[in-house]
């Protein structure tokens, strides 16, 4: 399968640049996010644009994974810390430093906070014909000597979705 | 299978067509100069186009229902007789059975079944055929696609068939033979056809062409205005070889008496672009899809705000040639945001095609007679905003039908002619469109209106006798009001005003009404142009900027001091002598606890008005007031009721905008149960609603539920009184057929959720389907599902939370629990059945 390699914001920082021979037949474009010590790999497909994290508005609600909200080419996108989907330690309320990584999907077009990120093409090393992407990975792509399962973006979503499906009860929040 | 791009909005604009068409058939305009035959002849034409279509998508039950429908139009198109009243009915019957069926092909469901229609259609059919003189052919044989070959005529040598009743000509097309898809390619080339002709058919018939990807072949021609410039017109089309005229003549050697007859170009069915030949013969008009607009608009929201970066620098600069060539930029970017808004506008033709069948349908069943008259149908308004504002404009429409114009026996009484005067009218007024909505009824009954007051509770009689007519109109728009006794299938009862005037707030717009005893109403809405540009005030909230639409606010003020906050006793201030509850911008908005850091009097507040009552939202601090594009709120915190929306700050941040209604429900639903507000010294005056409210025998439920109980009573058809909902748990009880079913459930996130719906289903399955009571019902719903939420929470000592139906579609055991609301003689219940969980111990 081959992808379109993700565009440069026209305000972002540095785009993913060369990248447009990747995705061979046998290879898949992907984005090879940095969080902390660990990388994880995303559909290249998925990815729309880069943009700087200096600039998202924080919006207080239940999910920590939501940090708050940014505008990217004119549309806004909701900024989601990656973190707490894969089961890594939040990050704390300094954001600055990061990247966004704009997404979008059937999940939806979000922005990913990252420390760093790669576009490579890298070698299918299984392909699963179906099954629950929240159970296993359907894509595993060859990342050096190890397999990197492809993350899907409506599990990197899914902690917001229930924490804020769980707020719209009424709550106090109405000078009690 | 879903249908081809555009088709939809095609076809609906084909159904709307021919709805508003067939109304005129019954009433016809009589500053029109078409005549009634010509008329016919354009409606035929539109149900032809529109049966084409639907067999091109492979839509069976649509084309046959169009099919029907041509054939009768097409007994009138032939034989001059007038359409009577009855065949005006199933016209129309025809016509909802259309636009059902075009909305399920959209939705890709199962549409309605139009066995019912397609009878009454045939019914039709038969009886015009009885006619003397009327059964001139079998039902629909002259319509068909494929066009029936005369046996008694030869062949043409260059032609596999002859020409069949009706046709000029045919047009003869050859596609490219690098053509890549040949069958999509003459789709096309036949839609192009029928956006200036009557397309009688293709030779070879069009399945042909499909399947053996035919690279030529013919398009037979009926009416059409110019059919030489339609074929210079196919010819230029992509893909397209040639395409040349043949007229009937050069076709088909003379067959005598099998003469095709003459035919006059048909008139396009007014307001029907696929039927305008106009429209069909010159490139004038595309489509762009709403979401390119959506993109167009942020394209230039991202160059305002990166002209704003440009401004800072060349400011700094002190350059005065930087300067004007900013101010230059400045204006072309003014320039460009004007002109994309303006390409989202779109006219209320729609719109008033809707009213005019209402108001006829209306008015019929009620016995009464109505001269509806529309201006300003052409008058542009936001796409956006011409959905939105349907639901309260039909309801003021059924109101002046049912509440304002009188019967015709008191008309005549009364010295007025029988049929009463409707009109709608519509207008630009600077950034507003205003709609009015006028009758020349009895106007409204303002001692009814006091008296109902008092026998509600409403207001005390020594008070009402003090009241303005101004203040007595705006009584009515109170939850639950009605000057009339009995209850109208029409209008319902008890519930409608306020649901109009709070969608109009919500739209951001106002409404207004005068009245004139003996003379007639006018209700006058006034809304934005656009729901996608509001003028807002920015304020400071926990270092975040909100904006609050300005039309939403009523003032900005300093609250001096505030009271209560303790115990039952809401937090509240005084302002222009009133009690006014107060909203902690920093809990409400932000989240935060607002003791962690307690701000110092004087406290600057928003205040704004909620279905007729005032509240004040305290800020930090207010920042100024703007123009904000609004942009909806991201799918990933649709949760978050308090975001109305989100806007692009000028510096490129994002600026979140404040849903004030869900504050003030929120605020109801924590404290409506509240004895009243907090009181100082110098109080002897708790809010007036509040006040008001406590007179009712049921003054102790929230102020939605005694709401629910009003629209209830409209739905069930006698009085219903809602006590507290009484929660039973029970294990393994099936729940009963009920008027309210909720179905719910499932566990996110560790806690058990439900979903308050199916009371659309529920509505509908009684006949009351308008979003009025769907929109009070809604809230009553969502109001009985909180206070369920904490009964069943206490009986399963766990948090029992209001799920959102989309997220939770998929939860795992949907039918885990069951509850279901009983819309019984007297008491509202709430049956909680589980199907695999023990009973609590102690339920409610």
């Amino acid at each position: 399968m081959s992808a379109p390699p993700p565009a440069a914001s026209p305000d972002g920082t540095d785009g993913p640049a060369g990248t447009e021979q990747l995705g061979g037949p046998d290879e898949l474009a992907v984005v090879l996010v940095h969080l902390g010590d660990r990388i994880v790999a995303l559909d290249a497909a998925a990815a729309v644009g880069v943009a700087r994290a200096d600039n998202v508005t924080r919006v207080r609600g239940p999910a920590a994974a939501l940090r708050g909200l940014v505008a990217v080419h004119g549309k806004v996108a909701a900024v989601v810390d990656p973190r707490v989907a894969l089961g890594l330690e939040p990050l704390d309320d300094e954001v600055v430093r990061q990247q966004l990584l704009v997404v979008a999907g059937d999940a939806g077009r979000f922005a990913l906070l990252v420390d760093d990120l790669d576009v490579a093409s890298l070698p299918v090393a299984r392909r699963a014909s179906s099954g629950a992407a929240t159970a296993t990975a359907t894509v595993v792509v060859q990342h050096g000597d190890e397999g990197l399962p492809l993350v899907e973006l409506a599990d990197l979503v899914a902690p917001v979705l229930a924490a804020t499906v769980a707020d719209r009860a009424p709550s106090p929040g109405a000078g009690s | 299978m879903s249908p081809s791009p555009g088709f939809t909005e095609e076809a609906r604009e084909n159904v709307v067509a021919l709805e508003s068409g067939v109304l005129a058939l019954e009433a016809p305009d009589p500053s029109s100069s078409t005549p009634p035959a010509e008329h016919v002849a354009a409606l035929f034409r539109a149900a032809h186009n529109l049966k084409g279509m639907a067999a091109m998508e492979e839509l069976d039950e649509l084309a046959t229902v169009a099919h029907r429908m041509e054939t009768v139009l097409d007994h009138h198109r032939r034989t001059d007789d007038a359409v009577d009243r009855t065949t005006v009915d199933v016209l129309l019957a025809g016509c909802d059975a259309l636009s059902a069926l075009v909305e399920a092909a959209e939705a890709g469901v199962e549409g309605p079944d139009p066995t019912p229609v397609l009878a009454t259609l045939d019914a039709t059919i038969a009886r015009l055929d009885a006619v003397p003189g009327g059964g001139d052919r079998a039902p629909g044989a002259a319509t068909a696609t494929s066009p029936p070959v005369d046996p008694r005529s030869d062949p043409p040598r260059d032609s596999p068939t002859a020409l069949p009743d009706g046709a000029q000509g045919r047009i003869r097309v050859a596609l490219l033979d690098s053509a890549r898809l040949p069958g999509a390619r003459a789709i096309v080339v036949v839609r192009r056809a029928s956006s200036a002709a009557e397309v009688l058919g293709t030779e070879p018939p069009m399945e042909e062409i499909r399947s053996a990807e035919r690279r030529e072949f013919q398009v037979v021609i009926g009416a059409c205005d110019d059919p030489a410039a339609l074929a210079t017109a196919i010819a230029g089309l992509p893909e397209v070889a040639s395409a040349e005229w043949e007229p009937a003549a050069a076709a088909v050697p003379s067959p005598g008496p099998q003469t095709p007859e003459p035919h006059t170009p048909a008139p396009p069915v007014p307001g029907t672009p696929a039927a305008d030949p106009a429209r069909g013969t010159s490139t004038t008009s595309i489509r762009v899809d709403v979401e390119r607009l959506d993109e167009l608009a942020d394209a230039v929201g991202e160059l305002t705000v990166n002209r704003n970066r440009l401004a800072r620098e060349v400011e700094r600069s002190d350059d005065r040639a930087l300067s004007a060539a900013l101010r230059r930029l400045n204006r072309t970017i003014s320039d460009l945001q004007l002109a994309v808004m303006g390409v989202r506008l779109v006219s209320l033709e729609a719109t008033v095609e809707r009213a005019r069948r209402l108001v006829r349908d209306v008015s019929r069943d009620l016995g009464k007679e109505v001269t509806f008259t529309v201006e300003g149908e052409g008058t542009e308004i936001d796409r956006s905003m011409v959905d939105e504002m349907v639901t309260p404009l039909v309801h003021l429409l059924r109101n002046a039908v049912d509440h304002g114009i009188e019967s015709v026996d008191a008309r005549h009484a009364a010295g007025k002619p029988a049929a009463g005067d409707l009109r709608l009218r519509a207008y630009h007024q600077g950034s507003q469109v205003v709609v009015e909505v006028s009758d020349d009824g009895a106007g409204i009954d303002l001692a009814g209106v006091a008296a109902k007051a008092v026998r509600l509770g409403l207001q005390p009689a020594d008070e009402v006798r003090a009241r303005t007519e101004q203040e007595l109109i705006d009584l009515m728009f109170t939850p639950g009001f009605s000057t009339r006794e009995e209850v109208s299938e029409v209008s319902g009862r008890g519930v409608g005003l306020d649901v109009v005037r709070s969608q109009v707030t919500r739209l951001g717009g106002d409404i207004d009404v005068r009245t004139r005893a003996g003379r007639g109403t006018t209700f006058r809405m006034r809304l934005p142009l656009s729901l996608a540009v509001a003028d807002a005030l920015l304020v400071a909230v926990a270092d975040q900027i909100w904006a609050i639409p300005v039309n939403a606010a009523v003032e900005t003020t300093r609250l001096r001091r505030l009271v209560g906050g303790v115990g039952a006793a809401p937090l509240s201030a005084r302002h222009r002598d009133e009690l006014i509850p107060v909203i902690h911008g920093v809990e409400a908005l932000a989240g935060l606890d607002p003791t962690a850091a307690p701000s110092l009097p004087p406290h600057i507040a928003v205040v704004f008005d909620d279905l007729g009552r005032r509240f004040a939202l305290t800020v930090d601090d207010l920042v100024g007031s703007r123009e904000i594009v609004v942009k909806p709120v991201p799918a990933l915190l649709a949760g978050m009721e308090h975001l109305a929306g989100v806007t692009v700050l000028p510096d490129g941040t994002v600026g979140l905008i404040a849903d004030l209604p869900t504050l003030a429900r929120r605020w109801r639903l924590l404290h409506a149960d509240s004895p009243a507000l907090g009181t100082t010294d110098d109080d002897d005056d708790p809010a007036r609603s509040g006040g008001a409210d406590r007179q009712r025998p049921d003054a102790a439920l929230p102020v939605g539920l005694r709401r629910a109980a009003d629209t209830l009573a409209a739905v069930v058809g006698h009085p219903v009184d809602i006590g507290a909902p009484r929660v039973r748990v029970r294990a393994g009880d099936p729940v009963p057929s009920l008027a309210f079913a909720v179905p719910l459930v499932g566990e996110v996130a560790g806690e058990l959720c439900f979903v308050v719906t199916g009371y659309e289903e529920a509505l509908r399955s009684q006949g009351v389907d308008d979003g009025w009571h769907a929109t009070a019902v809604s809230e009553w719903a969502n109001m009985l599902g909180s206070q369920f939420a904490v009964g069943l929470g206490e009986a399963l000592g766990r948090d029992v939370r209001v799920g959102l139906p989309s997220a939770l579609a998929d939860a795992e055991r949907p039918e885990r629990f069951g509850i279901a609301l009983r819309a019984g003689a007297t008491v509202v219940e709430l049956d909680v059945r589980f199907d695999d969980r023990p009973a609590p111990a102690t339920p409610r």
